[in-house]
């Protein structure tokens, strides 16, 4: 398996290769992966910049439907990739079908929300006539990262291209190949350069994020990447569009219904094996639930089945990186130098090839301090710090600390209860009952955090609205 | 007379500082028309604790409060715009009717916020069997002001109102070159709101750098120049904060053959030349049918003969000084750079008081015919009295003539048909392209949004849209 360039709709062969291996067994490469330059860097944005001259005189209607085409393709050729995925990233094989089947709904929700959004605003009185119309912005930098890589890329190819932008995309060396695949398809149905894909390392983050001719960076990962993308697009005074980490809370008020709720809870934190953006990251829970909530999501935890994802019977799988693994050990040491309880549940699937892969048992922090480090930081891993509080004040107060404001979210029986409680959360989102976004979430919710957890938005018309520059036309009579 | 003093506003109060800088008037080097405060470091932290410490509570406001406290203050800068005005004509240069007008369009622009609100900060609530969603629209918390020296009321009130309006408090930066009348307008606004929804800190880098980096403030705003911009933002990055942009254009000005020169020519002159020039959508340059070149030219030169250049405060003047030395040395040595390259410049009007003209910024209204279209002067920002003149043969040609640059702020096209001046507007890539008159109308001022693509900024300001720049999204699903 050897993944190239793409750029101008032509597979574009590198002098250098990166060898991708598996992360549950690391040994084993996987594939290979062609490693860019700021030269190709270079050429993809001038394919992209040539292909807008004539992408955005295209009609709303029909690039609509050339996404919703894009959305079937998904469909039809996902199931070929999810295995690929499985080896290069170590998720699960039903997580990736589920992604890919939520990317299609992505492409389709963007596909019927554009055109009317892109209708312009006309008004009118006997001195003038104002149109304020919506036109795309040009070239856009999407760089992805490795965790859920097809639907955050798609995320951003959507909007982008519904627009009438043109696009270079650089996904992640961790989790590029199933990508690629389906990208490289997916560009077939469209002109060439519309879609252009890149490879490589931070020297190709660099060339792209500075790249005259790029006018808008979209970027889901790490604060510290950001802040350097950030920095670069300023000496050109591009937009940028990031939605980065969370610490999300969880709150559990005393009138949840547990047996409803603990499944729910336990799918939000160890999905991915914790690798997701809004995973929950800290759980708070009312000190008069919060024994048998312990008892209950220890019973449900116990469940796991960790190994390699190709494994029958896996449930849970490896970290999907050595930076990531020994990030997440070592904080796992740490919690428990702190003389913290940490208990570490689930079984071995293969315990005698534990050692040849990133394998991490899931594990509970149980009556975690509000100021231990596990509850302080994003650990974006399968280690949860369970944080007992008496009174809505105090973990109101200990939710909003910190300087991240992704998700969060609060499980109680009473409606009114929650959504006030939601209100007074610093978060981009807040779920009740559930640690995700419903159907009708997907659609509607501008997706994205406040405070250092990111700029803008993704998804819904608020997300559109960063794949446009306003252009009013003023007529005086 | 004792001299004007205005000091620093933190949380309501005037705060006094160590070192206090002379604003001296551009039309007449030698009159200081008052003493700013200079901030330093732990000021501004003050200012911004003051803003922190206010928008709890100001924030949990209602917005039929905060409306009505905005109303308020729209009817203040009536009450008080001849008094202010004074002071912006003295340490700007700009004319006493420029200036008033102004003051009375900003009181619009905060009345035009207000009816923006309304519908905008109500949250969008869909629902099915399966769920409830909930987008709500928040304030980010503190913002950060900087406002710019050319026209200092309507551009921090552009600013101010929308952030006010929905929830935010603000730490506003006023311009060196123009703090007085600012800090003055403010002092009184700010009475009208609790103490710390408004905080004025004055000075020079020092003081926007403070301000920028400073982790309690959650979005910049920024009008000004590309290069203070780009700082803004790598500090902005370091604190992931959002930035909103106005900076500068290179405005082309499409003359078509079909315009009518007789009844054009006296607002498309006031398109480049009024605030001598230096307004950010000023017309920085014009695109003349090959045929019409001559008489357009002749036409426009002689409009520019009635401009009476003098001091601002003189009741014969129509046409003010520059308003700074950076600005007039800048201006000159173009001017002058043009001619060593060949190009003819040709100045226009007359002095007003000409023994005195060394003792000001003066500078009189100047064309350059014919320059190459890849020479500096038609492809820099001038921000002043000059404007380049080239001709065109096709449409095609003048189109990417106009499209060739960086900037992408406003434009504008000259035609007396509708649809052909709609469809070429619809070919310049630049936030906004006017058409018969180089602004926006009284429709356009509440519905437009105002800014620029490609480098002349990031987002926008006025209406609806502006307003979404002060406004997080909190989503909330209620998975049933």
């Amino acid at each position: 398996m050897k993944i190239d360039l793409l750029i101008d709709g032509r597979d574009v062969a590198t002098d250098s290769y990166f060898e991708v291996r598996d992360p549950g067994r690391i040994g084993d490469v996987v594939g290979l992966l062609a490693e860019g330059t700021a030269d190709h860097v270079d050429q993809a944005v001038e394919a992209a910049h040539r292909a807008f001259r004539f992408w955005k005189r295209t009609s709303a209607g029909e690039r609509a439907a050339l996404l919703m085409r894009a959305a079937d393709l998904l469909v039809k050729e996902g199931d070929g990739v999810i295995e690929l995925m499985a080896r290069e990233s170590g998720m699960l094989l039903p997580i990736n079908k589920a992604e890919i089947a939520m990317a299609a709904n992505v492409l389709r929700d963007n596909a019927d929300l554009a055109p009317p959004f892109l209708a312009p605003q006309v008004f009118e009185d006997d001195q003038s006539w104002v149109g304020v119309e919506k036109v795309p912005v040009g070239v856009i930098a999407c760089i992805i990262p490795w965790n859920a890589p097809v639907i955050l890329t798609m995320r951003k190819l959507a909007p982008a291209l519904a627009c009438g932008n043109t696009i270079v995309l650089k996904p992640a060396p961790s989790g590029a190949m199933g990508l690629s695949i389906l990208l490289k398809k997916m560009a077939a149905l469209f002109p060439p350069g519309v879609i252009n894909v890149l490879h490589g390392g931070p020297e190709v983050g660099r060339a792209l994020s500075t790249h005259q001719k790029v006018r808008k960076v979209s970027f889901t990962g790490g604060g510290k990447v950001a802040r350097e993308i950030m920095r670069n697009a300023a000496a050109t005074i591009k937009g940028v569009q990031l939605e980065l980490g969370g610490n999300d809370p969880a709150i559990v008020l005393e009138d949840a219904d547990l047996k409803d709720a603990v499944p729910k809870i336990v799918g939000g934190v160890f999905r991915r094996s914790g690798q997701f953006c809004f995973a929950i990251k800290r759980l708070y829970v009312h000190e008069k639930v919060y024994d048998t909530f312990v008892d209950m999501m220890s019973a449900e935890v116990a469940k796991f089945k960790v190994g390699h994802p190709m494994d029958p019977g896996v449930t849970f799988g490896p970290m999907n990186n050595r930076a990531q693994f020994n990030f997440v050990s070592t904080l796992l040491e740490r919690t428990r130098a702190a003389k913290a309880d940490v208990i570490e549940l689930g079984e071995k699937l293969a315990p005698e090839r534990w050692d040849e892969g990133y394998y991490l048992r899931p594990a509970l922090v149980r009556n975690a301090a509000v100021d231990l480090e596990v509850v302080q930081v994003e650990q974006f891993g399968p280690i949860i710090p369970v944080v007992r509080f008496g009174n809505e004040t105090d973990v109101i107060r200990w939710a909003n600390e910190g300087d991240l404001g992704l998700g969060s979210s609060v499980w109680s029986a009473d409606f009114d209860r929650a959504t006030a409680l939601s209100r007074k959360l610093e978060a981009g989102m807040t779920f009740i009952n559930n640690a995700g976004t419903s159907r009708l979430g997907q659609r509607n919710i501008p997706f994205g955090g406040v405070k250092q957890s990111g700029i803008g938005r993704e998804s819904s018309e608020v997300g559109l609205a960063e794949y446009v520059d306003y252009h009013a036309i003023n007529f005086h009579r | 007379m004792s001299a004007l003093k205005v000091d620093l506003l933190i949380g309501n109060e005037a705060v006094a500082t160590r070192n206090y800088t002379e604003v001296r008037d551009p039309g007449r080097f030698a009159d200081v028309v008052g003493l700013v405060a200079e901030a330093a470091p732990e000021e501004v932290d003050q200012a911004v604790k003051a803003a922190h410490a206010a928008f709890p509570a100001w924030s949990a406001t209602t917005l039929e409060q905060r409306s009505a406290r905005l109303e308020k203050a729209a009817q203040l800068l009536e009450s008080i715009a001849d008094r202010v005005a004074a002071v912006v004509v003295g340490e700007t240069g700009m004319l006493p009717s420029d200036i008033k007008a102004e003051i009375m369009g900003s009181a619009f622009a905060i009345r035009d916020n207000i009816e923006a609100a309304q519908e905008f900060l109500k949250p969008k609530q869909v629902e099915d069997e399966a769920s409830w969603v909930s987008v709500e629209k928040v304030p980010i918390g503190v913002i950060a002001a900087f406002v710019p020296w050319n026209a200092p009321i309507v551009l921090m009130i552009r600013k101010l109102a929308p952030a006010l309006v929905s929830g935010n408090t603000i730490v506003i930066k006023s311009p060196p070159q123009a703090p007085l009348g600012l800090g003055l307008l403010l002092n009184e606004v700010a009475a009208l709101f609790p103490a710390g929804v408004i905080n004025v800190v004055h000075g020079g880098n020092s003081v926007g750098q403070a301000l920028a980096a400073h982790p309690l403030i959650g979005k910049i705003s920024f009008t000004g120049g590309g290069k203070a911009a780009t700082e803004i933002m790598k500090t902005a990055a370091i604190g992931i904060k959002g930035v909103q942009f106005e900076l500068g254009g290179n405005d082309p000005a499409i003359v078509l053959d079909d315009a009518d020169l007789d009844r054009l020519m006296p607002t498309l002159v006031a398109g480049a030349f009024h605030r001598s020039g230096q307004f950010c959508f000023a017309i920085k340059r014009i695109y003349v049918p090959e045929a019409m070149y001559d008489r357009f030219f002749e036409r426009m030169g002689q409009e520019l003969a009635k401009v009476r250049v003098g001091h601002q405060a003189d009741a014969r003047t129509t046409f003010g000084p520059v308003n700074n030395a950076n600005q007039f040395a800048y201006v000159k040595a173009l001017v002058e750079r043009a001619r060593a390259s060949g190009c003819e410049v040709t100045e226009y009007g007359e002095r007003v008081d000409p023994e005195h003209w060394d003792e000001g910024y003066y500078l009189r209204p100047a064309l350059v015919r014919r320059p190459n279209a890849k020479s500096e002067i038609v492809t820099c920002e001038q921000f002043g009295p000059v404007v380049p003149i080239l001709a065109y043969d096709t449409e095609d040609e003048v189109i990417a003539m106009a499209n060739d640059t960086e900037y992408g702020l406003g434009s504008s096209i000259w035609t007396s048909n509708f649809e052909r001046g709609v469809a070429v507007a619809r070919e310049i890539e630049s936030g906004m392209t006017f058409i018969n008159r180089n602004a926006q109308s009284r429709l356009g001022r509440r519905h437009m949004p105002f800014g620029g693509v490609k480098q002349s900024g990031i987002g926008t300001e006025n209406s609806e849209l502006g307003m979404a720049e002060y406004v997080e999204y909190h989503a909330i699903n209620y998975h049933k």
